[in-house]
């Protein structure tokens, strides 16, 4: 069991914000703090790596107690086994992949951690490539493969895909759930994009002004849930086309654009850029092997 | 899409497929959901919205007898007729139902606005929304 018990003032734009949490998290999941800027995301990552220290409270990762202040422990950050990854990559421009992620281990008798993690994260082959012959994608995800190779406790990332392209982020999406799921990893991502959420959370805990203001699945938090349909996804209208007296409208849902007959009055409530839920029975659908 | 709104008025459930009846102002309405501790607590009498596509709405002639679960016999209040697609509006206990067929089948069975017709949807094309807003 992870836990975290923080409370510190915080100086924010408009004055003092008293950030008080106290929740509980599972180990092996991926839990999002999901919230507007300002709200204590980022300095709840800090307060677990060790980087700023909580006014009081206590850090329970994986059932070892990295911060307790009733009993005056505070473990330095490089006691606490995390994998830290930003926006920014911060990787070594003189250094190859390879040697970034040797820089990271502990044990230099890990060496083959490295190659297991180069495989995983499909980088094996630009391993000799040094940073700036990398696009941003790849960047991020060779930021990503050196958070793993210290086979850290937790993996704690701040908004680590929000500079990249749609269809890039959308990619790295995917991946990132392939790798938290293989490895099993406590994972705690900070986002404020719902489309993102949806996808990688299985647990998320809304945040405003420094106070949890809701805990549950995403299905929970959205409303998703309240429809019974068994085929849903959340995605954004690219397009809304007349044909005959009925429209056809354009979804985007993950990196594939799909088509729904919608009328007229439906429509009326619809725009381009909109996100949505798209929701179908368990009916419907047609199998068919490939 | 049409809506509904209405109570739970029974369930019954075999493993992972679930029955529901629901009242509509003395009407049943009849939803099949699959996996249905998923969509978390609902209690008999408490509210619910029914959603269902327009296009997957049938119509019929009065005396015709149905398989489909929801079959009613309402009054025709509108029609939109296009080149391929026609939308009927059925007038539902003051509600509009809309179906929306091809203008073929319209005008094979004469419908017109002001005549009664059979409309009817198959359980299994009923979707549940928790509340009635």
């Amino acid at each position: 069991m992870n836990e975290l018990i923080l409370s510190k003032d915080l100086r924010g734009a408009n004055g003092i914000i008293p950030l008080e949490i106290n929740t509980t998290f599972n180990r092996g999941e991926l839990t999002v703090l999901f919230g507007k800027s300002g709200a204590g995301k980022s300095t709840i990552l800090k307060m677990i790596a060790g980087l700023l220290e909580p006014t009081d409270g206590k850090i329970v990762i994986e059932d070892e107690v990295w911060y307790d202040s009733s009993k005056k422990i505070n473990l330095p950050p490089q006691k606490r086994k995390i994998g830290f990854v930003f926006q920014d990559y911060a990787l070594f421009p003189n250094m190859t992949v390879r040697q970034n992620l040797l820089y990271a281990l502990d044990d230099r008798k890990k060496a083959s951690k490295v190659d297991e993690i180069l495989h995983v994260t499909e980088l094996a082959n630009l391993a000799n490539e040094k940073p700036d012959a990398l696009s941003g994608g790849q960047k991020q995800r060779v930021a990503l493969a050196r958070a793993l190779v210290r086979e850290p406790k937790i993996l704690l990332l701040d908004e680590p895909l929000s500079a990249l392209d749609f269809a890039m982020r959308t990619k790295l999406q995917d991946e990132l759930l392939k790798i938290q799921r293989y490895f099993n990893l406590t994972t705690i991502l900070v986002s404020h994009d719902i489309g993102e959420v949806y996808k990688l959370a299985q647990f998320v805990l809304e945040l405003a002004d420094g106070k949890i203001i809701k805990k549950g699945t995403p299905n929970e938090i959205f409303g998703g849930s309240k429809i019974s349909g068994k085929f849903k996804f959340s995605g954004e209208i690219v397009n809304i086309v007349q044909s005959d007296i009925v429209f056809v409208v354009s979804i985007l849902v993950g990196q594939n654009v799909v088509k729904v007959v919608s009328t007229q009055e439906e429509v009326r409530n619809l725009k381009i850029g909109q996100k949505v839920t798209l929701a179908s029975k368990a009916f419907n659908p047609i199998i068919t092997p490939i | 899409m049409n809506v509904l709104r209405g109570k739970i008025k029974q369930i019954q459930t075999v493993n992972e497929l679930s029955r529901i009846e629901i009242d509509l102002h003395g009407h049943t309405f009849v939803s099949l959901v699959i996996d249905i501790g998923s969509f978390g607590e609902i209690a008999i009498g408490s509210a619910v919205t029914l959603l269902f596509k327009e296009a997957e709405v049938l119509i019929g002639t009065k005396e015709s007898t149905v398989s489909a679960s929801n079959a009613f016999v309402s009054v025709i209040k509108k029609i939109t007729q296009g080149k391929i697609l026609s939308e009927v509006i059925f007038d539902f206990e003051g509600v509009e139902i809309i179906s929306l067929i091809t203008t073929s089948s319209l005008q094979r069975l004469q419908i017109e606005a002001g005549k009664e017709f059979l409309w009817f949807i198959k359980a299994n094309e009923v979707t549940l929304q928790k509340g009635a807003k």
